[in-house]
């Protein structure tokens, strides 16, 4: 580690499980899956009405939700300097103020608000669909790796509407029974609310503030499948290549990674095309995976957000959560998923994303040596 | 205060409604619609070895439509062709309030049950860039950047970009009002900034000058 590697000082979460970090990888390690009947709107005529719902974040309205996130994230966020930048990865703003347009609140209004409550100076949008959070931390070790940038916040919020209820049913993406990431009989994704916070800066400031890093970003690699705007590439080709990058960045080999943390949707094209670009990258290998979308659904642009918080714990605690609703492992996963938890026996831990448009963004994390 | 960065503009075009504008080679043409566009763009191509994809041309908005025949251009302005490792950064405010109301207004219309898939895709803002990166086979990092108008962080962006493993291109729009500038970027050679500059002043004065 020298001065400019980039590394995580803290983390925060609002899940389905509730507010803390505890509390989600706590469910994740009891197996437990959050969904309940989602009523914030007439769900009557979906396939599912099943949705993974923060507890307390609606008692204002759904419109309060964002704000409510907002809140709860900025003592975290507070803990870094006025001048650190704050990235927020999301993928819309303004998706539950359409039926009302004198309350309309778009992206870069929630980004005002976050400067606002979390005392920051300068901030930016990220997005980049369901990749938001990913690609911010992909650019953010860049920035830090070479001097621009030293401090950061990155914030991911994502929440569960009828506008993107909607849009998934439109799709067909919806599941008809549970999200089961990586199951044979898997029919679809179920979506999730979160709120989540890294913060995040060079080694040397880290000491500079009397910060402890929790763990390492050791490297990061993006790509675009450019093959459809919806449809992931068939054999995930586009994300094996970001995978190599994000470890040849690192001068790693997959023998180093000690998991996996997948996009994991629990869709049939999405799973596949994952499980397809792991296996041109790791090969025989049985590197272990999970998404946790199969506990506390998908939440957007907050989703890579939620696993490299994930992932710092399971670095820390030295084990990987059970992969929840996981009853018969598609082929191509039953040397990677399990419904028990295990080890993680390599200090290292590889988080991927994929998005609408084809968009691919890797991170890996590291133990703090 | 202006500041250098280590890459170059190789070329650039800037849409204003259907009046199109390569900066470089000074081509201008107006389109009655974007399939006009779309035929006068074609028949630019005809000299040009690279064929790009536009057989979903249709599918998109007027605002995708107009990102596929920018970046096209934008390419026949710097005389390259595509390459897959080009990173595209889409960098603005516009965000994607008008693509919202069309899938919503369009989902409300069909009883609020099933709108139409492709208008919900098309709430993204990653949806333009994405479907350039489609058309030329750009397999390059995407995504869309809103820093409340603080050039110095698109530049630093790109900066960032040609840091990474692989990259030798990068797609830079900007869309404001209706308007789109798109401008290609090499590494190498150094380039001197205003802070308050973005894409479209910048490439006037790279190539006005000229």
């Amino acid at each position: 580690m020298d001065d400019r590697t980039p590394v995580i000082v803290d983390c925060d979460l609002y899940t389905a499980f509730g507010p803390g970090v505890e509390a989600c990888w706590n469910g994740l390690l009891q197996n437990h899956a959050a969904f309940s009947d989602c009523s914030r709107f007439r769900n009557e005529k979906f396939s599912t009405a099943l949705a993974a719902m923060a507890p307390g974040a609606d008692v204002n309205g759904t419109e309060e939700i964002p704000g409510f996130f907002l809140d709860y994230l900025s003592a975290t966020a507070k803990k870094m300097p006025h001048d650190a930048e704050l990235f927020l990865a999301s993928t819309v703003g303004e998706i539950e103020y359409i039926d009302n347009p004198e309350r309309r609140c778009t992206c870069d209004m929630l980004l005002e608000r976050a400067l606002k409550v979390c005392d920051k100076e300068h901030g930016r949008i990220v997005s980049a669909a369901c990749a938001s959070s990913n690609s911010a931390f992909v650019s953010l070790f860049h920035h830090i790796r070479s001097g621009r940038l030293d401090a950061a916040v990155v914030i991911g919020t994502d929440y569960v509407s009828e506008f993107i209820f909607s849009g998934f049913a439109t799709l067909r993406a919806l599941a008809r029974t549970i999200a089961r990431p990586y199951d044979r009989n898997r029919d679809g994704l179920l979506l999730g609310d979160a709120a989540s916070i890294v913060n995040i800066c060079s080694a040397k400031k880290a000491a500079e503030l009397g910060l402890k890093p929790r763990a390492v970003l050791v490297s990061g690699g993006m790509s675009c499948d450019a093959v459809h705007i919806t449809a992931p590439m068939p054999h995930g080709e586009a994300l094996s290549e970001a995978i190599v990058h994000a470890l040849d960045g690192a001068g790693l080999s997959p023998d180093d990674i000690g998991a996996v943390i997948g996009h994991g949707t629990g869709t049939r094209y999405n799973d596949d095309m994952e499980l397809q670009a792991i296996h041109r990258v790791f090969g025989d290998r049985s590197v272990p995976m999970l998404s946790v979308k199969g506990a506390c659904g998908h939440t957007l642009a907050g989703a890579g957000l939620v696993e490299a918080v994930v992932g710092v714990r399971m670095l820390e605690t030295g084990l990987i959560p059970p992969q929840t609703s996981l009853v018969t492992p598609e082929p191509e996963a039953a040397c990677y998923v399990s419904s028990e938890i295990r080890k993680l026996e390599k200090p290292r831990v590889l988080c991927m994303n994929s998005g609408f448009g084809g968009l691919n963004a890797v991170i890996i994390l590291e133990t703090v040596s | 205060m202006n500041r250098e960065y280590p890459w170059h503009i190789i070329g650039g075009v800037t849409v204003d409604g259907l009046s199109f504008r390569t900066w470089r080679r000074g081509l201008v043409c107006t389109a009655e619609d974007t399939q006009d566009a779309k035929a006068k763009v074609s028949a630019v191509q005809d000299d040009f070895p690279h064929v790009y994809g536009l057989d979903n041309f249709r599918r998109g908005d007027t605002k995708v439509r107009t990102y596929i025949l920018a970046s096209i251009l934008a390419h026949r302005d710097a005389e390259v062709d595509s390459i897959r490792e080009t990173a595209i950064i889409d960098f603005g405010r516009q965000g994607c309030h008008e693509q919202n109301l069309d899938y919503f207004n369009d989902y409300r219309e069909h009883g609020r049950h099933l709108g139409r898939g492709h208008l919900f895709v098309g709430t993204l803002p990653t949806t333009p860039p994405c479907e350039a990166a489609i058309s030329l086979k750009l397999t390059g990092p995407c995504f869309y950047m809103d820093a409340f108008g603080r050039w110095p962080v698109l530049w630093d962006e790109v900066t960032n970009f040609f840091d990474m493993p692989g990259i030798r291109r990068v797609m830079i729009c900007h869309y404001e009002s209706d308007k789109l500038t798109i401008l290609l970027a090499e590494p190498g050679d150094r380039i001197e900034i205003p802070d308050d500059s973005g894409p479209e002043p910048l490439v006037r004065r790279i190539f006005q000058a000229d």
